[in-house]
């Protein structure tokens, strides 16, 4: 017997117990029978351990070459770097379904394990939700897409991975994404177990507002991963392509964004139930609809490698789940009005319904975008498509109010502002916002976007730097503090509020750095050894080739000396930069560009060799300057630090008398703390 | 061998799979939740939501968001509240 041959059972076993706590879960949550529930939680544990041992097996399978397994032998090869071969799993559909799979169920355990005791009501139906959502996944993988299909002979080798995966951002940013893909079914199957136990205020809000903005940071990350590998593999010079699957996976991360600010109205003042629902519905859905479109090739997609017929399985779930969730909320309508009203148009509460309008609306030009192709053709029987320049000029003007919003909703207070305190916060930063476009467009920035980006964003950084200076200097007064150690405290106490400012200051970097692709400049030369050419503000010299032998490919370099205009003498001046082109001999046979970068603050130096003439010499080599890109990079960095810095906010219990002890009326400032959470 | 132990240990794996989700369908069960669980559950949530609102009340007001009328006027009824959803949790306490 075969060790591998246990992958099939594993599989069955997972879809069996995942079925089983799918059905005991809702029972045993409406009978509150702790049998049933034990039985329910018990199944996510067993149905982990499954899933588990199925992706041990496979892994396994690939680190040790077993080409009998049909999956192994197309998606690797004996060349292949064990990193790459580990990576490889989840290479094709079926590694990525059971990928997916172990995600969800380790998202499935903690959820559980974490709230069993605080959420005792929701739990069983949101265990109950989350393995149907499992059970679906594992039965693709059981009738489908099986990862355990034996060959009748054993392959020598295999057909390898497609070249353009074997790239150590691509190794990462799958699972980075499906951390945030999947990470999304928890807060969904908690506002699903809220919808089913009537339980809609802000208990569901309180258990979810972590694994939301988990999901968000890995989102996060899976873009930025993303984009980097599309910048650094794909050999066209930019990040952002507008790809269909590109969008998909974006789309999320703008409901979630919404979501995330949304949910703190319901917190605060009970209100936007009906909305959050509806919001996390979306994000969920999204995900699903993520995976149709990677998965069916419906439409057309540099991610083409991953598309197989499975698609339309997935278009079926996302509208058993959309279909689900609508029926529920029709029947706890009732429960999802709104506990208080907008008290004032100048509240935060007022800045974060705008903001989501906009975070909506442009999810919205997304799926427009990315779904026109698919709705011409079923509307005229014409496939019309529509490229970067719509979806620039759609979102260029939401994105750039969106980035105004960011400044101007920190410096409202919840409720209401009135109009002394509201002259007295946005002082400064207009006086900020007036200079910075001033001095933008006397420095020769006559484009819309980069003054608006250059303008709005040093509001916002104004109103941050602000917020940060006043929180600051009232710790100092109540706690006697050096500026340092207040700074420190103040954020260490209100982890959330100064997370989500770190995050805004990471967003206005992003933005300087997209505003940049406005100024590329690009140059294409055929070159002979010794030849010349300028780009930008570098001259470059081309000086021959290199063949160079790596471990399952051979490479042609390209030698380029780089330096800025007239230091190609100065010592220590010239860069080198070798961009390749690579020639994969293993299964597909397949060539690709490795591209060279000189990365550096304010613009880099990109290179790719676009073809090489053996006889002469001569290389086809395109060179571009990229403005401001290196600012995406560590904008995304500055992103992430903020949302573990929210994401560390300690789960604080209500001290008794914690209220009843304060007197009733205000005593002199208080020292900002972070808000107690349940 | 090898090969053998390992196909053991992972039906062993599956087995204990199966017994996890199995297992408290065959004990006397754990403690019910009690009847009045729901209602005391959604007022310590509205307890330690009141507490967060005043605390970022007073973040507020320390960075300037806030006049003093309001937030006098805002605190006070959220302490208010505050104070009613203890008595309703311990009514030992009113």
């Amino acid at each position: 017997m075969n060790v591998y041959s246990l992958g099939p059972p594993a599989l069955w076993t997972g879809l069996v117990l995942a079925l089983y706590g799918a059905v005991l879960g809702h029972v045993g949550g409406r009978r509150r029978d702790p049998r049933l529930i034990g039985a329910a939680v018990g199944s996510v544990y067993g149905t982990a351990a499954c899933v588990l041992l199925a992706y041990g097996l496979l892994t396994a399978a690939f680190l040790t070459d077993e080409f009998r397994l049909a999956y192994v032998a197309t998606h690797t090869s004996r060349a292949m770097l064990p990193g790459y071969k580990a990576a490889a799993v989840w290479g094709g559909m079926e590694g990525s379904m059971l990928l997916w799979a172990l995600v969800l169920a380790g998202y499935a355990c903690l959820a559980v394990a974490i709230h069993r005791r605080r959420q005792p009501l929701l739990v069983p139906h949101a265990a109950a939700i989350l393995q149907a959502i499992l059970a679906f996944f594992l039965a693709v993988m059981v009738f489908s897409a099986r990862p355990f299909v034996m060959l009748d002979f054993t392959p020598a080798d295999g057909t390898g991975l497609n070249p353009l995966l074997q790239n150590h951002w691509m190794a990462a940013h799958p699972p980075s994404l499906y951390l945030g893909y999947v990470g999304w079914s928890v807060p969904f199957a908690f506002a699903m177990a809220a919808l089913i136990t009537g339980r809609l205020g802000s208990e569901w809000i309180a258990a979810i507002r972590k694994w939301s903005l988990v999901a968000f940071l890995f989102l996060t990350v899976g873009n930025l991963m993303g984009s980097h590998w599309a910048y650094i593999e794909l050999g066209w010079g930019g990040f952002w392509g507008w790809d269909p699957v590109e969008n998909s996976a974006i789309m999320p991360w703008f409901v979630g964004a919404a979501f995330i600010h949304s949910i703190m109205i319901q917190e605060k003042r009970g209100m936007l139930k009906l909305w959050n629902i509806a919001l996390v519905t979306a994000a969920f859905a999204l995900t699903i609809l993520g995976t149709f479109v990677t998965r069916s090739g419906i439409i057309e997609s540099v991610h083409a490698f991953a598309s197989t017929d499975i698609g339309f399985v997935f278009l079926g779930f996302l509208t058993l789940v959309v279909g689900t969730a609508v029926a529920l909320t029709w029947w706890r309508a009732d429960l999802l009005a709104s506990e208080s009203r907008l008290e004032s148009f100048a509240s935060r509460e007022s800045a974060f319904l705008f903001n989501n309008l906009l975070l909506l609306g442009i999810a919205f030009a997304i799926w427009w975008g990315t779904f026109f192709p698919f709705i011409s053709e079923a509307a005229t029987g014409q496939r019309v498509s529509v490229g970067a320049p719509f979806f620039n000029q759609v979102n260029a003007p939401l994105s750039v109010a969106l980035l105004l919003l960011l400044g101007i909703g920190p410096v409202i207070a919840w409720r209401r502002a009135s109009r002394r305190t509201l002259e007295r916060n946005f002082r400064m930063p207009l006086a900020v916002l007036g200079i910075a476009g001033a001095a933008a467009a006397l420095l020769g920035l006559h484009t819309w976007y980069a003054l608006a980006v250059v303008a709005f964003g040093a509001f916002t950084l104004a109103t941050i730097a602000q917020e940060v200076w006043r929180g600051t200097r009232a710790r100092m007064r109540s706690k006697d503090a050096g500026p340092a150690a207040a700074l420190v405290g103040l954020v260490a106490k209100n982890r959330r509020r100064y997370g989500g400012y770190t995050v805004h200051v990471g967003v206005v970097l992003v933005f300087a750095g997209i505003a940049g692709a406005l100024f590329v400049t690009e140059r294409s030369a055929r070159l002979v050894p010794g030849a010349e050419m300028s780009v930008g503000p570098f001259d470059v010299v081309y000086r021959g080739t290199d063949i160079e032998q790596g471990p399952n490919y051979t490479a042609t370099v390209a030698n380029l000396t780089v330096a800025e205009r007239g230091g190609m003498d100065r010592p220590g001046e010239p860069m080198r930069m070798r961009p390749e082109r690579r020639f994969y001999p293993a299964g597909q046979e397949q060539v690709t560009t490795e591209v060279a970068i000189w990365s550096r603050p304010f613009e880099d130096m990109y290179a790719i060799l676009e073809g090489y003439d053996a006889t002469s010499g001569a290389a086809d080599v395109t060179l571009i300057v990229n403005p401001m890109i290196l600012w995406i990079w560590i904008g995304g960095g500055i992103m992430v630090l903020g949302m573990l810095i929210a994401l560390s906010t300690p789960r604080l219990r209500v001290r008794r008398g914690a209220v009843a002890a304060a007197p009733p009326v205000a005593k002199p400032a208080a020292e900002p703390r972070e808000p107690a959470r349940v | 061998m090898t090969g053998v132990l390992l196909t053991l240990a992972g039906l062993w794996l599956l087995l204990g799979a199966v017994w996890l989700a199995v297992y408290p369908l065959l004990t006397r069960g754990g403690r019910a939740i009690p009847a009045d669980a729901p209602d005391r559950r959604d007022l310590e949530v509205e307890k330690a939501r009141l507490v967060a609102e005043i605390h970022e009340l007073d973040l507020d007001r320390a960075t300037g968001k806030l006049s003093e009328e309001d937030y006098r006027a805002i605190e006070q009824r959220l302490k208010a509240r505050a104070v009613e959803v203890m008595r309703e949790i311990d009514p030992r306490r009113g």
